[in-house]
């Protein structure tokens, strides 16, 4: 069949730009169609034809291509590509976490009804067949690889991928419920980061303010267990120097965290971290409580840690 | 040979368009079609489209601005102006482009060349 080539029309024309173009920050999309069709309206006025002006503007792929090619590039940046596999490998370390204490809470798993209950046992098994104890550590394990796969995808692809993923592991965490579900949370924290960080679309100018109240909402938040601590302290209900030294901590987390100290992200991160251990180890009262916590430090750390410093090198790159 | 010779073109053209903008700015202001059509009657850009892309990343890059006046039809046009950054990366523009056409013109032997 022989191919024919025809000149699009001038709104054909725009719309396949204005298509091509659907990976790139929103302004900047809009800001192209607009000089283009400003240019038609110019060149319009100026006495030339619709035709003599689409082919003098070259396809619209040729004039998508160099935008892509950035974005997609910016996508390849190194603290682009440090950010991915730091995420991508929180979310091994999270969802192998999250399969391993899911599977050896035995009451949970009761609840969760996934395996005869006259089978509790002191193995780690509980006196399943090794092969159901096997498989359903693999399910869950298989959660954390879901999300982590998009930090090695395609950046077009990851995209797409990363929320479904982020969404699977929201309804995961949903239907789990408050028992097992919880153990979830930092996987699906995870997801939704990395869900974010392959979001090409977002310029410079949306990360910088999206960090900005990241930074606000982050402090206050990491200065509310420490507040709780305080009133635990006043009322005489907690003993010790425990308290104290959280206090202390949470304080200089938060005040840091709001004036986007290096330290107080690491030292967030790190607090988090032992916070979600100390809630397994001890499976005490305020199990939840410490785990979630746990979580929130973690994560706000962490972001910090991937995306306040980028601000700096995106600033020092655009000196250069 | 005509192919060949469009392939060698396009590629030096590519590296220097910027700078042609930046040269074409600096003896005025000029809205998008103004200068597209100087631009193409050179024969420094192929299609007129892809100057748009290019002019973004420069306002981005803060080698031009833009500011919205009257043109003679009384409908606003978009004007794009050199900045003082743009200025400067002209001038060295300017000197690097003299030295390698230089060096190049040194290495091929001047006009006739010497070997074929």
């Amino acid at each position: 069949m022989a191919k024919v080539i025809e000149t699009p029309s001038v709104e054909e024309y725009l719309r396949e730009l204005n298509h091509l173009l659907r990976h790139v920050p929103v302004q900047l999309r809009h800001e192209l169609v607009a000089d283009i069709a400003e240019h038609i309206d110019e060149g319009r006025e100026q006495g030339r034809s619709d035709r003599e002006i689409v082919t003098a503007l070259g396809n619209a792929e040729s004039v998508a291509a160099p935008v892509l090619e950035e974005v997609l590039l910016r996508g390849a940046a190194p603290t682009m590509k440090r950010n991915r596999r730091v995420l991508g490998i929180v979310a091994i370390v999270t969802g192998l976490f999250a399969a391993i204490v899911s599977r050896s809470s035995d009451s949970t798993v009761i609840n969760m009804t996934f395996g005869p209950t006259e089978m509790q046992g002191a193995s780690i098994n509980y006196g399943y067949s090794d092969i159901f104890a096997a498989s359903q550590l693999l399910i869950f394990i298989s959660l954390g690889l879901m999300v982590a796969a998009s930090a090695v995808m395609r950046p077009r692809i990851a995209r797409s991928y990363s929320v479904a993923a982020a969404v699977v592991m929201t309804v995961v965490v949903i239907i789990c419920g408050t028992g097992l579900g919880m153990f979830f949370v930092p996987s699906m924290v995870a997801a939704w980061l990395l869900a974010g960080v392959n979001n090409l679309k977002m310029g410079a100018d949306q990360r910088d303010r999206r960090s900005r109240t990241v930074r606000i909402v982050g402090g206050i938040a990491l200065l509310l267990p420490s507040s709780l601590a305080v009133a635990g302290i006043l009322s005489g209900s907690v003993l010790g120097v425990g308290p104290y030294i959280f206090v202390a901590l949470g304080l200089a987390c938060s005040v840091g965290y709001l004036k986007s100290f290096r330290f107080a992200q690491w030292l967030a991160c790190i607090t988090g971290g032992l916070l979600m251990v100390m809630a397994i180890i001890d499976q005490g009262m305020l199990m939840a409580a410490f785990w979630l916590g746990g979580i929130m430090y973690f994560f706000f750390g962490l972001y910090g840690l991937l995306w306040f410093s980028d601000r700096r090198a995106v600033s020092t790159t655009v000196l250069q | 040979m005509f192919e060949q010779r469009e392939k060698i073109a396009t590629n030096i053209r590519k590296g220097v368009l910027e700078y042609c903008v930046l040269g074409s700015l600096s003896s005025g202001d000029k809205y998008g079609l103004e200068l597209a059509e100087q631009l193409t009657e050179l024969n420094l850009t192929a299609g007129e489209g892809s100057l748009y892309p290019l002019l973004a990343r420069m306002k981005a890059a803060g080698l031009v601005e833009t500011q919205w006046h009257e043109g003679g039809t009384g409908r606003k046009r978009k004007y794009y102006s050199i900045t003082a950054h743009g200025h400067q990366m002209l001038n060295e523009f300017r000197a690097v482009w003299t030295e390698i056409a230089g060096q190049v013109e040194q290495i091929l032997g001047g006009q006739n060349g010497e070997g074929n």
